[in-house]
């Protein structure tokens, strides 16, 4: 098998990140994923390499991040033709997807009432920004916006006195992909179960919402509103974050403060602090925080992270690397759990990506392709619905299709 | 036709945020979920207050309404023989496990994936790990700020370049998990209807975490780079930047084609007058004087009440957000018309209100909800429903077995 969902059929008609990523989520688990894309640029994705965000690459990220395991149709909805074409891929798929809005997909004949009557069974899976009801439900939403500066994250990370940290491209997005993947295989299981086919929606400030709802169960609870914490604010010194010698940042995350507090000053030879009066107890610490942030941040400063190492892990303090992005792709965790997969590019060869995030230990999912060229299976999938050649090279020269 | 789930019969052995949160959407998509708790104290997400992070709240944990509403909840102690043969056979009728105990935990009590699989062949057996269930951290204890927001590489990305990373909010990463890994025992109770066969599901916190940023680990795979962080002097494009109005609140501007943005933009903010502007009147050259075009604009914004700019930003068609605060987001228009909450009636506060699913089934729709449950409070209601007797019951009681 080449994944849990061997045999379910996705149309694919999404732009950007986060309905291309929750596409791809399908196409891991095993399910045969066709993009549509317009013959003229595709998906904007394809060219978008992040300028000012991401170092230069030799192709662009987000596209092959987003994009593998699918297969391309480069077709032009608006022509009648090419409508028949995807009414015909919609007639045999379980699962269409798209974040286009309302008034696009009823121009192009892709909206729910329309694919319903194609195939009742559909589950017709329909991303926005900030829901489909109330004053912003056709206002464009990116997860900038509508995911984290619009559900209230923004205004709680950072230091307090610095503006509000952005996100980093795609980071909502995603996780609002994973969401909408969850909720498409419900749907898929009440089809397969009961036979009916239906609506699914999600937005991104709702998903957004609801990853940081420990923080809105303590608003609606409290009445009061969230602050920013910084690291200079924080009660607990063995839940926080430290720099090294060598300028690399360490996170402690011990919730058990009384059980850590003897092998934190052993770990860092402040042996001498454990009994201190002012640090003796959890309160003390709390309360003189600041003066101990300060002891602690000197400690720090004398040992690179890695001759500090050997110490946490000899205590067994709870601490991580506050790794970059290519730390993390080099911590020997990710060669160990295969967290980066080696796949085939049309044009690159050999490249590396990101793997899915969960592993089924009896029907694995696969990494079986790299994101496809434009329009790159456009005549496999027409010659899969039956058109001849013929027809092929008839829309071809109609501009139907790429 | 009540909810996608409905039938499904899920075992919550879990502790703290992400496989609760879970199991939570699980049960919001129909499935019934019974949580067995250990008799003293339960799930110790039942006493997270996160002072510090979070106001001073009515209850003892905020964190433990959220997360297991929609549940029944029975304290067990799996570490005595007759609480495992009552927990092998709720196990034994049900159709999915989950649980982010440590692997050596889980043998101990005999809950482990081998075992369980035993008792019930169709089980599907979900596990989270913080760091994978391989390699030299595979039974390293990973919480999400350390896992997730650390260790993936997103932390380091985050804040201001001259500051420190920014911490992550409480529980936020591991309820993004919480959605990777109810996905996925989803998709393996798909192959079920096909295979006949359970399967064991595993989700790691760090895998999770890389996946969500993979744009950035693409890019540095594609170029071998590192990634920067990105101040708010550094955006090249001023129409993707945030801004502070006068009364202090922030605005979030993305607009991601500049050409197509720039007129209206200089319109809205009334600086028709920078628009040909030699210093910015291409993308190229507000790319090369960013710094300098950010400190004018941060002028021009703190002109105006965030009240005062929003009617020009609309009528020229900017795309932009209010960088809401928690309590700004809940109050937000949008979250009535949409519901983005929903109303929980709770045994001691009465009516309170909770952060609804972030998916919309028009079939299937999520109808009601309850709260979070007492420790053990559908106890002896679950063991009825196993068959066991009033007498069983209390035995099991005098001997600690239950609560």
């Amino acid at each position: 098998m080449r994944g849990p969902l061997e045999g379910v059929k996705v149309v694919d008609l999404t732009t950007w990140a986060a309905a291309p990523a929750a596409c791809q989520l399908l196409g891991d688990w095993g399910a045969d994923v066709v993009k549509i894309e317009h013959p003229a640029g595709g998906d904007p994705a394809r060219g978008w390499s992040g300028p000012g965000w991401l170092p230069p690459c030799p192709l662009f990220p987000g596209w092959e991040a987003d994009n593998r395991n699918k297969r391309s149709i480069a077709l032009d909805l608006y022509k009648e033709k090419g409508r028949q074409v995807a009414y015909k891929l919609v007639k045999g798929a379980n699962i269409f997807v798209s974040n286009l809005q309302e008034p696009s997909l009823k121009r192009a004949g892709m909206d729910y009432e329309t694919l319903k009557q194609i195939n009742p069974k559909i589950i017709y899976a329909h991303l926005t920004g900030y829901g489909t009801k109330g004053p912003s439900r056709e206002k464009p939403g990116y997860d900038y916006s509508a995911f984290w500066a619009s559900s209230g994250i923004m205004s709680t990370i950072g230091e307090p006195e610095a503006p509000p940290a952005f996100q980093r491209p795609a980071m909502g997005d995603h996780m609002t992909s994973l969401a909408f993947a969850g909720g498409i295989l419900a749907a898929l299981y009440a089809q397969e179960k009961h036979g009916i086919g239906q609506r699914v929606d999600t937005s991104l400030m709702n998903t957004g919402m609801w990853i940081t709802d420990w923080q809105g169960q303590a608003v609606l609870l409290s009445g009061q509103d969230i602050q920013r914490v910084s690291r200079r604010d924080m009660p607990n010194p063995m839940f926080n974050i430290y720099r090294a010698k060598d300028g690399r940042w360490c996170i402690f995350t011990m919730l058990f403060p009384e059980r850590f507090w003897p092998l934190m000053c052993k770990a860092l030879g402040i042996e001498h602090l454990e009994h201190d009066p002012r640090f003796d107890t959890t309160e003390k610490r709390a309360q003189n925080k600041e003066e101990l942030l300060k002891i602690l941040d000197e400690v720090f400063a004398t040992k690179t992270l890695e001759e500090w190492v050997p110490r946490f892990d000899e205590n067994e303090l709870v601490w991580a690397y506050v790794h970059t992005i290519k730390s993390a792709l080099e911590d020997p965790q990710s060669a160990s759990n295969d967290f980066v997969v080696e796949l085939e590019h049309p044009t690159q060869g050999k490249i590396k990506s990101v793997n899915s995030p969960v592993r089924f230990s009896e029907t694995p999912h696969s990494i079986r392709m790299a994101a496809p060229l434009l329009g790159q299976h456009t005549e496999e999938v027409l010659l899969e619905l039956g058109y001849s050649w013929e027809e092929i090279s008839q829309l071809k020269d109609e501009g139907v299709i790429l | 036709m009540n909810r996608p789930l409905e039938g499904i019969k899920v075992i919550d052995l879990t502790t703290t945020a992400a496989m609760p949160a879970a199991c939570l959407l699980l049960a919001d998509w129909g499935a019934e979920v019974i949580k067995i708790e250990h008799p003293q104290g339960g799930d110790p997400g039942r006493w997270i207050s996160a002072l510090g992070w979070l106001p001073k709240c009515p209850v003892p944990s905020p964190l433990w309404e959220q997360d297991n509403e929609n549940k029944r909840s029975i304290a067990l102690d799996l570490r005595l023989e007759e609480g495992r043969q009552i927990g092998y056979k709720l196990i034994a009728g049900a159709d999915v496990f989950a649980s982010n105990l440590q692997e050596p935990s889980l043998k101990r009590i005999g809950m482990d994936y081998p075992s369980l699989r035993q008792v019930n062949p169709r089980l599907v057996y979900a596990h989270l790990t913080g760091f994978g269930s391989k390699g030299p951290n595979a039974d390293k204890p990973g919480y999400d700020y350390s896992a997730f927001w650390a260790s993936s590489g997103i932390m380091s990305t985050m804040g201001e370049p001259d500051g420190p990373p920014a911490f992550q909010r409480p529980a936020m990463g591991d309820h993004t998990t919480a959605l990777a890994i109810a996905g996925g025992i989803t998709a393996a109770l798909l192959a079920r209807e096909r295979t006949g066969q359970g399967q064991k599901v595993d989700v790691a916190l760090m895998a999770t975490g890389m996946w969500v940023t993979s744009l950035q680990h693409q890019a540095t795979l594609l170029s071998g780079q590192d990634i920067k962080r990105v101040g708010r002097r550094d955006m090249i494009n001023p129409m993707w930047n945030c801004y502070r109005a006068k009364d202090g609140r922030w605005v979030q501007f993305v607009m991601l084609f500049p050409e197509r943005f720039w007129p209206p933009f200089c319109k809205a903010l009334g600086i028709e007058h920078l628009e040909h502007d030699p210093r910015f009147d291409t993308t190229e050259k507000r790319e090369q004087n960013c710094a300098e075009l950010v400190d004018i604009i941060d002028k021009v914004i703190a002109a105006k009440t965030l009240e005062e700019w929003t009617p020009l930003f609309d009528k020229y068609e900017l795309v932009w957000a209010y960088v809401h605060t928690i309590k700004s987001a809940l109050e937000d228009p949008q979250v009535e018309a949409n519901n983005f909450l929903v109303d929980v009636e709770h045994p001691v506060v009465g009516k309170m209100k909770s952060v609804n699913s972030p998916i919309i089934f028009n079939e299937t729709p999520i109808t009601s909800r309850t709260p979070a449950p007492d420790l053990g409070q559908h106890s002896e209601e679950i063991l009825l429903e196993l068959g066991y007797s009033w007498e069983d019951i209390s035995r099991f009681k005098e001997r600690g077995v239950i609560l």
